[in-house]
């Protein structure tokens, strides 16, 4: 059933109880798929629905331990950006959003992309001319950016302070007109709704427990509900990728780090931006409830956890409320925690392993949501066609043996410092 | 004129009235009242419009649980904190206090015209619709959305209000003082071997007592008011122990650390509180369950608990005509006590088979719909209903780690085990409701938790066996019967609006997981927490899936446990105090030298000296000028110095940089590079050998701490039977480098104790001595290209050295500078910078110094720096870029790319500039850049591209070092 | 917040603390790409115990070697020959 205004009225006069399941629940799972894709995040979810709308493939398993969405497609901060200096780094989430653009009307599912504007905030002229660097290149790159002096960001953020004693004073922002925020739970459901509908297979609840590998080939993956075999298998599961991978004899060059974010109590409209601080190393955003959202560095050691240290709260809070007295004035409402598998170069993971026809999407750490259209169209082109296609070229895994690193940050192989 | 209250009884002083406004009317209340007792006491029940369909919203509990009574209040400054809940704000002489989430008033609110379309914004509606047209969404929709979203309104006002922070430390940390803390704390004083046991007791209340303020029960055979008094009196006896109200524990984290905010009205306003406990015992009580059915929301529908809260702490008569829905007996009994002495005609009681159709009234509650067993009908005037459904413990501070609580049907409540980790559960917070039960029970966690603290044998120690709530055991009506499926909306989720419809809709499209359920519905998402909502969205969850409740489990308990304040949180760190800044030695003489500063990193730097009115461009120029033709000095303290000695230093250094070493001299230095782990170039400085075995290292400002640490590990994990001692220097010395033509001319006029002549203290060498009797160490080297000096002296004699600089430089006209000009310098003697081109990307070669990587020898990366990608050709590399007319200003930050940049054209950026200046010594501008193949293309034309100014310059490519290319100024 | 097992000061708070990462098996410097690659590099991140190094900076200034779980953050004591690899 088409999802409008229409069909809202229409199942309201018959009290809401006549529509349909987002997910087909299959009653039974087949023997054997053309693909299984181990992981029903948004990334995963993304590839299942491009490999059903752009290669016509539907003979395709989608498996979690849990629900769907549940990892870090629900415990993002939910922005949205493409402000990178690495051509890799920007043209992959470039194109996210290019696609965030029309995937509400693509999916028949509201997901509330709000382009209400990215603003990164410099500390100094010299941090400033960086921005200024990385403006450019997404102007060449066919992005809109562009800089703001101090006036132009009070006029875009009234609720801002730019103190001249702050201890990190402003000297200007990068502006990404097309940067802002997308509802993160509806991704996961927009996306599982498609690939549903196409005939697609998702089952939740089902833990995959091991690979058949035949001759260096992998053959089927072994579940807590049987054995299914497969053509091809795709790992899409982010803190777990290891975990995963590892039943493949496959270890990978990642960490597993825990990050944190926060809401206040929700308020009225008061924050039209996202709005990032790099000396806070935080960034706020308001929610379409309300609520103020909040995040901060990493706890900056390996952990599984899903569980920080308060001190981390504090800080960004601490520090947010330089740039924004007003949270003085407000109440913490919720803090929570998610794991990210950091990769030795801060970037991520995507394309073949060392066993044929097991593939690998991983590592996108703190970063994976803003790409999760484009991870999903490109690896759909990948399983598809068997191709690495051009986007997803620098991604390799083998990177790391042969040194063509992606390094944003530039900080190396110590994950818990990215 | 307080209607509703009574004549005498509660625990309020009457002697001390409160004045207090409401929506901009004046009321008055008692001390010891909060503001929901006394606005009960004034009659208003009507508090709050809710959130989704504007309904009319009173008062349903007496605590933190509150879901409807949100208000705005101001501070004793008058700033407005949004969301309060009335239950939790203690009144106060002169509070201010306004109704959310209406307009233009509580009682005539404009959005509760939404409820006439309440069909329309079922659960997820906004999933399903407001997407034509594509723009529309965030252009139009959204700002309806949010305006209509949100609960009160932020105040952008300054929080004047002070806080302080403490930490403490404790054996055992008790938290909630009901009949189960307070017996807790009774046993953990009592036994004189106890003495060294030093206890916390946290109550989130500004009194103690918990339930016993409230509950007309016994414990001990005496009421428990007195019990408790009887206990607080013995506990003050006691000097290891210590007692703190107004203090809520908010959230347990790693390692028994509690996180608690006590709100105090002394000379600060809150404290925020790190306490690290051995044993951590919750007392927190338990929460009672509203019961869902048709139009439970409205003002008047009271939890049984609150309306005993009410009556007998606050003396307030919360209706006149009671109806009772109660599931258990022996609450009903306590209920029914409870009004009758307040003189409350108890109009009827809900019997096992009558279910709630209806509820009436159009601000408050008028009537209840009511059928029995046979199905036939009646409507009940009454302006209170007191609700239960049962109780649900308080098990927030155990959950947020991640235990996994019971879901008990029978009893509708998340039972948390005895103990998980260091945590023990005590009383209500474990499924008692006896007082005198979970006094006890209190009592004996305590020495369970003390026993183990003592890491004594606890097989001695009996536990009780859990006594389920009283209504698993006797035959009270199935909780199910008194609800019915009726007209009208079930609220589930008060705060958030969330039905019984919306839950089954939910599970109805699939959204069968209870977090997805919750998320699609906001179900528990409230500032309330989901107190109120959670246990009767399981149980509807568990009706609507016929899954049993165990399948279902629950959401994620996430901190805090009841919402906190940031401004109480971030406490002091504000502003300038956010973050401590460092200042150098000399930052006193270069603030009387009007110097202006500029805060990076941890620092606070010089970053230029101006003369009378000149700008930053004129007095940088004028600087730079007069390094390049005269003398100037700036300061070089912020660099990291690292002191090496031992048998083995050299060796340790050969393995640290990549640079060849042999040969070094004492008393010579060496510009030295070092990579990471991984081959990528991490830091530089110099090495210079003082003596036999003695080193000294330099490190930039940003890595000054970062290859300490890692020093540090290869000398202690690494290579521990080397034979090297590292000691850090980086703040003994303060170090101001004199730069140009004539620092060898000023340094020799600061009397130094060594030769300065060129042969006898060429560049690239250190001099131990002193300078007219100040310690100091000399070391030529240079950042800017000119004839240098770096003058290290203790950095007690900061001071005196600028002062003889300033003196012994006046006849060459020395010149402070800052680093901006220090930048400019570097730029055209092409010299490298960390964040520039250091910027964690580039190897040595890439930067034009691959001849200074040691092929005769490991080093820490030599290995992976020989990986193909860090070796092949069409990498990065650094080059200088003038414009090829040979007057264009280089646009700064921009790319190089092969032809000029047009608007909404897409064009391949070959390399990125590094650093742009126009140079005041060359007159013209210069760029450096890091550019494809850069090293093999000088001479080649490209285009400088600047979309962000759309310029395009036509550069030509070359060496990156401009000015002395064979180095013969620094050589002086 | 972590209380840290400091083998020379006692347990102490986190924020005393840098972390160092995981207590690798480094090779010899002139090992080959190959090894070095697979040493910095490959990581198992199991659910349990890993070993891993904290700098005590604002304490003793020693590099301590340590056993946590990663699920739980719980320490453990490590046998003396263990600490000293």
């Amino acid at each position: 059933m088409k999802y409008s205004a229409f069909s809202l009225l229409k199942q309201a006069l018959r009290g809401h109880r006549h529509w349909p399941q987002i997910i087909e629940a299959p009653t039974k799972l087949r023997p054997g798929y053309d693909i299984v894709i181990v992981g029903a995040g948004g990334h995963g979810l993304a590839t299942a629905f491009y490999l059903a709308r752009n290669h016509d493939l539907s003979d395709v398993l989608v498996l979690d331990s849990g629900w769907i969405g549940g990892g870090n497609t629900a415990r993002n901060t939910s922005i949205v950006r493409s402000d990178y200096l690495l051509p890799a780094s920007f043209e992959l989430k470039n194109f996210a959003l290019q696609l965030w653009d029309s995937l509400s009307q693509e999916l028949n599912f509201n997901l509330m992309y709000s382009p209400r504007g990215y603003i990164d905030l410099a500390h100094s002229d010299g941090e400033l001319e960086h921005f200024m660097l990385r403006a450019n290149a997404m102007r060449l790159g066919g992005a809109e950016a562009s800089i703001l002096n101090r006036k132009q960001i009070t006029e875009k953020v009234p609720a801002i302070s730019l103190c001249e004693d702050a201890r990190f004073p402003v000297s200007g922002a990068l502006f990404q007109p097309e940067g802002g925020i997308v509802r993160h739970d509806a991704v996961a459901w927009g996306f599982a709704r498609g690939a549903s509908s196409s005939g697609i297979h998702i089952r939740q609840n089902c833990p995959v427990t091991d690979f058949d590998i035949d001759s260096g080939k992998v053959t089927g993956v072994r579940t807590a509900q049987g054995k299914i075999k497969a053509g091809k298998v795709l790992i899409s599961a982010a803190a777990a990728s290891s975990q995963l991978a590892q039943l493949a004899d496959i270890s990978l060059p990642l960490e597993v780090i825990n990050v944190q974010a926060l809401v206040t109590e929700p308020v009225k409209p008061v924050l039209d931006s996202v709005v990032n601080y790099n000396a806070g190393l935080s960034y706020i955003s308001q929610s379409d409830k309300g609520e103020l959202v909040l995040g901060g560095a990493t706890d900056g050691y390996s952990s599984y956890a899903r569980r920080g240290s308060f001190a981390r709260i504090e800080d960004t809070l601490a520090r947010a409320q330089q740039i924004f007295p007003m949270l003085s004035n407000l109440r913490l409402m919720r803090h929570w925690s998610g794991t990210a598998d950091i990769p030795m170069d801060g970037n991520a993971i995507v394309g073949a392993t060392a066993v044929e026809n097991l593939f690998i999407n991983c590592g996108w750490g703190y970063a994976g949501f803003k790409a999760t259209p484009a991870v999903g169209w490109s690896l759909a082109q990948l399983l598809a066609q068997n191709a690495v296609p051009d986007l997803l070229q620098p991604f390799a895994l083998e990177r790391f043996e042969s040194g063509a690193l992606i390094d944003d940050a530039g900080i190396g192989p110590y994950p818990w410092l990215h | 004129m307080q209607k509703r209250r009574l004549a005498s009884g509660g625990i309020i002083d009457r002697d001390e009235k409160l004045y207090f406004g409401f929506n901009g009317r004046q009321y008055e209340g008692y001390a010891g009242d909060s503001l929901a007792s006394a606005l009960l006491a004034n009659d208003l029940s009507l508090i709050a419009r809710s959130i989704r369909y504007h309904r009319p919203r009173g008062i349903l509990s007496a605590g933190l649980e509150e879901p409807n009574a949100l208000v705005n209040c101001a501070d004793q400054h008058g700033v407005f904190v949004p969301n309060l809940k009335a239950t939790e704000v203690k009144l106060t002489q002169g509070l201010e206090a306004r109704s959310q989430n209406c307009w233009p008033d509580v009682t005539l609110d404009i959005g509760a015209l939404l409820q006439r379309v309440s069909a329309l914004l079922s659960a997820g509606f906004y999933y399903k619709t407001f997407m034509w047209p594509q723009q529309w969404w965030h252009r139009v929709y959204e700002k309806l959305i949010r305006r209509a979203a949100g609960q009160g309104r932020v105040s952008t006002g300054t929080d004047l209000k002070r806080y302080d922070r403490r930490n403490a430390h404790c054996d055992l940390l008790i938290i909630g003082s009901g009949p189960a803390g307070l017996g807790a704390a009774l046993a953990a004083v009592a036994p004189a071997t106890n003495a060294e046991i030093s206890i916390m007791l946290l109550e989130q209340d500004h009194v103690a007592g918990g339930s016993t303020l409230w509950e007309r029960c016994e414990i001990d055979a005496m009421p428990a008011r007195q019990w408790r008094e009887q206990a607080l009196a013995s506990l003050a006896q006691k000097p290891n122990i210590r007692i703190m109200c107004g203090t809520l524990a908010f959230g347990q984290y790693d390692h028994g650390q509690v996180r608690a905010i006590q709100r105090v009205a002394a000379s600060v306003d809150s404290i925020s509180w790190q306490i690290r406990a051995k044993r951590l015992l919750l007392a927190t009580g338990a929460t009672e369950n509203p019961l869902v059915f048709p139009t439970n929301d409205r003002p008047g529908i009271m939890l049984a608990s609150a309306v005993r809260h009410y009556i007998h702490r606050y003396a307030v008569v919360p209706g006149r005509r009671a109806l009772l829905a109660i599931t258990d007996a022996d609450e009903a009994g306590l209920t029914h006590e409870a009004l009758e002495s307040a003189g409350i005609e108890i109009v009827a009681t809900l019997q096992p088979g009558e279910h709630i159709v209806a509820t009436y009234g159009l601000q408050h509650l008028s009537a209840v719909g009511v059928i029995n067993k046979s199905g036939q009908g009646r409507r009940i005037r009454c302006d209170l209903l007191c609700v239960s459904a049962g109780w649900n413990p308080n098990a927030q501070l155990l959950a947020q780690l991640g235990a996994q609580l019971d879901f008990e049907p029978s009893t509708g409540s998340l039972l948390p085990p005895a103990q998980a980790g260091i945590t023990l559960t005590s009383g209500a917070c474990r499924g008692l409701s006896a007082m005198q039960d979970c006094m006890l029970d209190g009592r004996l966690q305590a020495q369970q938790a003390i026993a183990q603290i003592k890491q004594q044998t606890v097989a001695d120690i009996e536990l009780p066996e859990i006594v389920r709530c009283a209504s698993v055991t006797s035959s009270k009506p199935v909780l199910s019967d008194v609800f019915h499926d009726g007209r009208g909306q079930a609220f589930v989720d008060l705060q958030n609006d969330v039905t019984r419809a919306d839950l089954e809709q939910a599970v109805s499209e699939g959204y069968d997981h209870v977090e997805l359920a919750k998320r699609y519905t906001t179900t528990g998402m409230g500032t309330d927490q989901g107190k109120t909502s959670w246990v009767n969205a399981i149980r509807e969850m568990t009706r609507i899936t016929g899954q049993e409740s165990s399948m279902l489990g629950h959401t994620t308990f996430r901190p805090p446990c009841s919402p906190v304040s940031i401004g109480a949180l971030v406490g002091a760190d504000v502003n300038r105090h956010m973050a401590p800044l460092r200042q150098t030695p000399f930052h006193r003489d270069f603030a009387d030298s009007a110097c202006v500063f500029q805060t990076s990193g941890d620092w606070l730097y010089s970053r230029y000296f101006p003369l009378a009115d000149e700008s930053m461009e004129q007095a940088i120029r004028r600087e730079v000028l007069a390094v390049r033709s005269t003398v100037g000095c700036v300061d070089m303290s912020t660099l990291g110095k690292i002191d090496i000695k031992g048998g083995d230093a050299l060796e340790f250094l050969t393995r640290i940089y990549c640079n060849n070493l042999d040969g070094l001299e004492q008393g010579r230095l060496r510009y030295a590079l070092m990579l990471r782990e991984d081959g990528i170039l991490f830091d530089d400085g110099t090495v210079s050998q003082l003596g036999p075995q003695h080193y000294l290292v330099t490190t930039t400002t940003a890595n000054s701490a970062a290859v300490w640490r890692s020093m540090n590990k290869l000398a202690q994990l690494r290579w521990p039977s080397l034979d090297v001692q590292l000691t850090s220097v980086s703040d003994h010395w303060a170090s101001l480098a004199i730069a140009g033509p004539k620092a060898r001319a000023l340094l020799a006029a600061l009397n130094p104790d060594f030769d300065v002549e060129r042969e006898h203290f060429p560049y690239a060498s250190v001099r131990q001595g002193s300078l007219g009797g100040i310690d100091c160490r000399v070391f030529s080297v240079s950042f800017s290209g000119e004839l240098s000096y770096e003058i290290n002296v203790p950095a007690g004699f900061a001071s005196a050295l600028y002062q003889r600089v300033l003196e012994g430089g006046v006849e060459f006209g020395i010149t402070p500078y800052g680093l901006e000009a220090l930048d400019v310098l570097r730029i055209e003697k092409g010299h490298l910078s960390v964040g520039s081109e250091i910027d964690g990307r580039t190897t040595p070669a890439d930067l034009g110094l691959g001849k200074l990587v040691s092929t005769r020898k490991a080093f820490i990366g030599s290995s992976l720096l020989q990986r193909p990608a860090l070796q092949q050709a069409g990498r990065l590399q650094l080059v200088g870029l003038t414009a090829t007319d040979g007057q264009s200003q280089i646009p700064p930050a921009a790319h190089i790319c092969e032809q000029t940049w047009q608007p909404g054209q897409s064009l391949r950026s070959q390399g990125k500039m590094s650093a742009a200046v126009s140079s005041p010594t060359l007159g013209y501008s210069i760029a450096l850049a890091l550019l494809e193949n850069g090293q093999q293309r000088w001479g080649e034309k490209l285009w400088a591209v600047s979309p962000l100014t759309r310029q395009s310059v036509e550069v030509v490519v070359g060496a990156s070092c401009f000015i002395d290319p064979d180095g013969s100024r620094v050589r002086g | 917040m972590l209380l840290i097992p400091c083998p020379n000061c006692g347990e102490r708070d986190e924020s005393e603390f840098d972390y160092g990462g995981r207590a690798l098996a480094y090779p010899v410097l002139d090992a080959s790409p190959g090894q070095w690659h697979e040493a910095l590099h490959l990581r198992t991140n199991p659910l349990g115990d890993i070993d891993e190094y904290w700098y005590h900076s604002s304490g003793c200034e020693c590099w301590i070697r340590l056993r946590r779980n990663l699920s739980t953050h719980k320490f453990s004591r490590l046998t003396s020959d263990e600490s000293n690899t």
